[in-house]
């Protein structure tokens, strides 16, 4: 009886966080049935109605947002207490949370993961790929990878590479047809193709308006 | 042109369409491959920047994401590091 109410408080709070059933179905791995059931079963135990429904959008009620004031950090304090008995096992596990960019999946990711996972059977990495920067404290992630050190309050950045080597490179084909740039100045007469980063930055082309020494 | 997506980049750039300004990283193996051709290398500013991962703090005593730190600081090999020594002659 207490386990059955702790579940469903627990999936109020995912509804309440999601904005969606839908979406809160998929993170508790739940039909979205028996999640609407289970808020329903919840809110006619309480008497109260917890959660407003509309086609387009899911939002607490004033009841419904008190609770979540004082169940949020109850809930963060038992992941916590988890997150400690974790900590002395041998063989870490559990779920980890990660937002990357693009980028990171493919050049970081992809390649490392495999012998990550060999090494550390009982890690479950659940990986959000956004192009955008994401808000790490309100989207519940445990950490983010991207390119560049972010600044951000309560935040701790490590480094994890080296720092980035620079390219300006084109293929044998062009290179037949165009004029082989020899100075950075020429480059105005072609088509410079760059990334955009999120949030539109475009970085300039950083490159030295002196040629480095040979030996350098 | 300007893309959000590097493989697009890089893949325009093997198609001839014009001349790429990227990572490193993100052309090397088309630039081993022989597909792309690095120009004006002496005019490269030195590596800087770099990949970081970042976590709240109250995420500290995460055990799992502990070792995940870890294990990315010794197994990530930029072309930085990769290359060096060899200043991308392939």
């Amino acid at each position: 009886m207490r386990e059955a109410r702790f579940a469903k408080l627990s999936a109020f709070v995912a509804v309440a966080d999601c904005g969606s059933f839908t979406k809160a179905a998929a993170q508790l791995g739940l039909s979205t049935g028996s999640l609407s059931h289970a808020i329903r079963e919840l809110e006619e135990s309480l008497g109260v109605r917890l959660l407003n429904r509309t086609t387009r959008s899911v939002a607490p009620t004033e009841a419904g947002e008190k609770m979540l004031t004082r169940l949020r950090p109850l809930f963060e304090d038992i992941e916590a207490a988890v997150d400690e008995a974790n900590a002395f096992r041998d063989k870490p596990a559990g779920r980890l949370r990660l937002t990357v960019s693009p980028p990171v999946a493919s050049f970081v990711l992809a390649p490392l993961l495999p012998r990550f996972f060999a090494q550390y059977p009982e890690i479950i990495i659940d990986v959000s790929v956004d192009p955008v920067l994401t808000d790490i404290v309100a989207g519940r992630y445990d950490a983010g990878i991207r390119i560049g050190r972010l600044v951000a309050r309560d935040m701790i950045a490590v480094r994890i590479s080296d720092p980035l080597r620079l390219v300006v490179a084109a293929s044998p084909d062009y290179l037949a047809r165009h004029q082989r740039p020899k100075t950075p100045k020429d480059l105005q007469a072609h088509n410079c193709m760059r990334l955009r980063f999120p949030g539109g930055h475009i970085p300039a082309m950083a490159i030295c308006h002196r040629r480095r020494d040979p030996g350098a | 042109m300007i893309a959000t997506d590097p493989d697009l980049l890089v893949r325009a750039a093997v198609d001839a369409v014009g001349v790429l300004y990227s990572l490193w990283d993100f052309a090397a193996p088309l630039i081993t491959a022989g597909k792309l051709i690095p120009l004006l290398e002496k005019w490269m500013p030195p590596p800087s920047d770099g990949f970081f991962l970042y976590y709240p703090s109250q995420r500290q005593k995460l055990s799992s994401l502990r070792v995940l730190i870890d294990y990315l600081r010794t197994n990530f090999k930029t072309g930085a590091r990769a290359i060096a020594g060899t200043d991308g002659q392939s």
